[in-house]
């Protein structure tokens, strides 16, 4: 297979609303507890929008360029395998070029301060990307000025903004299913995603915006590849 | 000469530049009575530290040649290795590890761990050399230890943990709290020699005892006698302290922290103690070598010095008296007048001289055994060989060597500095593997390569200082190569008929591009439609078209030919006629078999403060750079892009001029890639106009 098709036959395409998983301004979250699967999650997203020529900044809290390197090495290679695709080695290098890593110790990071940085290299002409995904930002303890802030940069620099939450068993439950950190702050979110390790892989399941599906194109994570299949 | 090898200690001092290793190496020097007066690296009495042996390290004020040099301390035998501290000269650092047993990290306590300090220390992981840390220079402004410790945890990965802190900080700094023996340590005399120990000021007794906990805490993983002690409450004696400390260095586990400050002579003796009580002695380390007799299956090396000898050249140095070769014996003992064999090149010879080094001076032994370190005289050898016994037949792991990305031309002025530059040339590749020299065949112009700009610019200096060559060098070139890309069939015929005999040859096959190899040639004829007398002649044909590609004139690699068939004349075909017809077969099929030009691909991290991002990161977008991403620390922000090489010369002072020079950066290479169309171009129309001038 060439690249250009595995777009088209991507589990994404399933979910999609007028052609774009989430549009420009949009504010997208996945949650899950801690290590099930939402980092894998919104790599796969990255890498379908690049492969689609979009450019991703990721931004990531705590961890280093080279994991997260490898988390994008892994996760393509293991897309390249699962689908046979020809002269993957060239591709990767040509996409990879329409991605930027931004790493920031926790304490250090903020909103304006990223909005800082990305007017700062969007003004050069060095990158200027469409997509941004935001990994291992806390909103514990009902951080809504946080989410209106993300909101609020989406809209203004016309991105979409996918960002990653930890939920914790102990939470409640509001009654669409979002935990309690984030009741809050789900009004400024678009769709709201949840990864919950099941019998047959991880499942993903919609509590706000998002329509996942009938049962046979729903979307899970193959726990062995942390591919999302459907 | 003592032998007991537990008492012997092969260290190295490894560091980033300007961090003090070398005044360090100075102080220790001084304190173990191995010299009498203390210089500076960059001193006013023009003097210069006494291991930077070569007068333009004492110039630029740092350290290219790794001198071994040995000293004595509480009984202790130490072998210090000085390792280089720029990235350019990454082969001798990495040829130093290679013979260390441990290694001393040296920190500035106000730059903390910088980029190159993450270079030497990755070297030192896959060496797999235990380290202590010494975080150095407390007495200068905006000394932070803590800050150091939290940058060896979150940058390089180290369990880092202090085993001291310091008494007073900046100008105020008076000497060191020692969290072992619990007592206080200041330093005082001239030269620091005498040290005063005291009790701990009441002051401060709230944190050293957190300190201290930090520190049981994370030893008593690697002791259970240690932990039954906490957990019983019991008396915690030093022995058994450090004890676990040690256990758990050599397991590298953990990574145990000194501080001070060699240039005001304080702390260097506790460090002193640290490197006896906690690296690693040569038996305390596993060394493999290679049996060549077995298909190089590795055979473990006792430093037993009754067994037969196998020892490693690590370094050549030119001195007044010849060669002195820099070797390390891991096995057996080798004395005076031992038969040994070069196993490279199977070469008898007999041990002559036997040295021990001290920088500059040097001291006569008479036998050398395992474990230890010293030098050789007048031994004919490369750096990376290994002598042994007779009847053994092992070699030391061979080093990685990684290809050449740079190259320039030299050119003596006149005939005196043409026999300097040739002696020069001819000592420089034996010491440094990375180094390598050719004479061009069309220009006739001694062309030297190496791994960056700085690596070449040093070894010129070199020539000039200690070979009085007068050299005049030509634009630094980038190691361009070209490649194919799809397979393409050739059926060339050579044919000449001009009186006399003729020459007849054909032949047929195709191109494939080779991921594996440089070049590779399969014969799949059968039925003889060429002679097998000729088939060499074919590949020497096709071989000698590797060396410059038809194109560019770049090399070319990553080519496989297969012949499968072809045509031979009983009378007119011969050797020269198949090389010609492979040469015309090649020039057919390579224009067909897409060929394309690589270009090394530099690894490049930037270090910056963070208000100079946007613009370091501007540079390196200029120059066709990728950047990777960006790694913010609070003040400082580390970039890391992937740049081609030929976009890098003169990088450093456009980056030091835009970031007030505060910012640094870190190059290696990556990979070799294909260039874009458009510098495709302009190169291949470069090669036109050099065809066209040579002419």
């Amino acid at each position: 297979m060439i690249i250009q098709n595995l777009t088209t036959i991507h589990p994404f395409r399933h979910i999609e609303k007028n052609g774009a998983l989430l549009p420009p301004g949009g504010l997208a979250a996945v949650l899950s507890p801690a290590g099930v699967g939402k980092t894998a999650f919104v790599v796969q997203v990255a890498i379908d929008a690049m492969i689609r020529g979009e450019y991703v900044l990721h931004v990531s809290l705590g961890d280093s360029i080279d994991k997260i390197t490898l988390w994008y090495g892994e996760l393509f290679q293991n897309l390249a395998r699962h689908h046979d695709l020809e002269q993957s080695e060239d591709a990767w290098r040509d996409i990879l070029l329409r991605r930027f890593i931004m790493t920031f110790k926790v304490a250090a990071f903020s909103i304006p301060v990223l909005e800082e940085r990305i007017s700062d290299f969007v003004g050069q002409n060095i990158f200027k990307p469409s997509l941004l995904i935001i990994d291992g930002l806390n909103f514990d303890n009902n951080q809504s000025p946080r989410a209106r802030e993300l909101k609020d940069l989406a809209e203004s620099r016309k991105l979409s903004i996918w960002v990653t939450g930890n939920v914790h068993r102990e939470d409640t439950r509001d009654p669409d299913g979002v935990p309690s950190p984030f009741v809050s702050s789900a009004p400024f979110f678009d769709g709201i995603l949840e990864l919950e390790p099941g019998d047959s892989g991880i499942a993903v399941t919609a509590l706000r915006g998002f329509t996942v599906g009938t049962d046979d194109t729903r979307l899970r994570l193959d726990p062995a590849t942390m591919l999302i299949q459907s | 000469m003592a032998k007991n090898i537990d008492r012997v200690r092969n260290i190295g001092i490894s560091a980033h530049i300007d961090s003090g290793k070398t005044t360090l190496t100075e102080r220790m020097l001084f304190y173990t009575k191995r010299i009498h007066a203390m210089h500076d690296v960059k001193g006013k009495d023009g003097i210069g530290a006494t291991m930077d042996s070569m007068e333009l390290e004492r110039e630029r004020g740092i350290t290219i040649a790794s001198a071994a040099t040995f000293c004595e301390w509480d009984g202790f035998e130490i072998n210090i290795i000085d390792t280089p501290g720029h990235v350019d000269f990454t082969v001798e650092v990495e040829r130093s590890l290679r013979v260390l047993d441990g290694a001393v990290l040296v920190l500035c306590s106000v730059g903390g761990v910088q980029s190159q300090s993450i270079t030497v220390d990755q070297q030192m992981k896959r060496y797999r050399v235990p380290r202590i840390a010494f975080i150095n220079k407390l007495d200068r402004s905006g000394a932070n230890p803590f800050r150091v410790i939290d940058q060896l945890r979150s940058k390089l990965g180290h369990n880092a943990v202090a085993m001291q802190i310091p008494l007073g900080l900046e100008s105020a700094f008076e000497g060191i709290i020692d969290l072992v023996g619990m007592k206080a340590i200041r330093f005082e005399g001239a030269n620091g020699e005498n040290m005063l120990v005291d009790d701990i000021p009441q002051s401060i007794m709230s944190e050293v005892s957190a300190r201290r906990e930090e520190l049981v805490e994370a030893a008593s993983l690697f002791s259970d006698e240690l932990t039954e002690a906490i957990l019983n409450e019991e008396y915690i004696s030093e022995d058994l302290l450090l004890a676990a400390i040690r256990a758990g260095t050599l397991q590298r586990e953990i990574t145990p922290v000194f501080m001070g400050s060699a240039y005001k002579n304080k702390g260097v003796q506790p460090l002193l103690n640290g490197i006896t009580a906690l690296l690693p002695g040569p038996r305390d380390i596993t060394t493999d070598a290679l049996d060549r007799d077995n298909a190089e299956a590795p055979v473990r090396l006792e430093s037993d010095p009754e067994k037969p000898v196998v020892a490693l050249a690590f370094k050549l140095e030119d001195g007044p008296y010849g060669q002195l070769t820099y070797i390390r014996v891991y096995q057996g003992t080798l004395a005076k007048g031992t038969t040994l064999v070069n196993v490279r090149t199977g070469k008898k010879f007999k041990v002559g001289r036997l040295v021990r080094m001290h920088a500059d001076q040097m001291e006569d032994i008479d036998e050398l055994s395992a474990g230890y370190i010293g030098a050789l005289f007048g031994i004919d050898c490369a750096s990376g060989d290994t002598f042994t016994s007779p009847e053994m037949n092992v070699s030391m792991t061979s080093m990685y060597v990684p290809n050449p990305v740079i190259s320039l031309s030299i050119t003596p002025s006149d005939s005196r500095s043409q026999v300097a530059l040739s002696k020069a040339l001819n000592r420089f590749t034996k010491e440094d593997p990375t180094f390598k020299t050719y004479v061009d065949e069309e220009t006739n112009e001694t062309i030297i390569e190496g791994m960056g700009e700085l690596h070449l610019e040093v070894y010129v200096e070199r020539m000039r200082r200690e070979y009085n060559a007068d050299v005049d060098t030509g634009p630094p070139r980038v190691a361009y190569r070209e490649t194919i890309t799809r397979r393409a069939d050739f059926n060339y015929t050579h044919r000449k008929q001009t009186g006399g005999a003729g020459q007849y040859g054909r032949v047929a096959g195709y191109l494939e591009p080779a991921q594996e190899a440089d070049f590779e040639f399969i014969n799949e004829i059968t039925g003889g439609a060429i002679p097998t007398q000729f088939i060499p002649a074919c590949e020497k044909g096709f071989h000698e078209c590797l060396k410059k590609g038809p194109k560019m004139e770049f090399p070319v690699t990553g080519v496989r030919v297969v012949i499968n068939d072809g045509q031979s004349h009983s009378v007119d075909s011969s050797e020269m006629a198949f090389q010609a017809a492979a040469r015309g077969a090649f020039r057919e099929a390579y224009v067909k078999a897409g060929p394309v030009i690589h270009e090394p691909i530099m690894k490049v991290v930037v270090e910056t403060p963070t208000e100079f991002q946007g613009a370091a990161m501007g540079l390196l977008n200029q120059r066709r750079g990728m950047i990777v991403g960006a790694q913010d620390e609070g003040v400082m922000c580390v970039i890391e892009a992937q740049v081609p090489l030929a976009e890098m010369f003169g990088f450093s002072t456009v980056l030091r001029s835009s970031t007030q020079g505060q910012a640094q950066f870190t190059m290696e290479f990556l990979h070799y890639r294909q260039v874009p169309q458009s510098i495709a171009e302009t190169l291949a129309a470069e090669a036109t106009k050099r065809k066209k001038a040579a002419v």
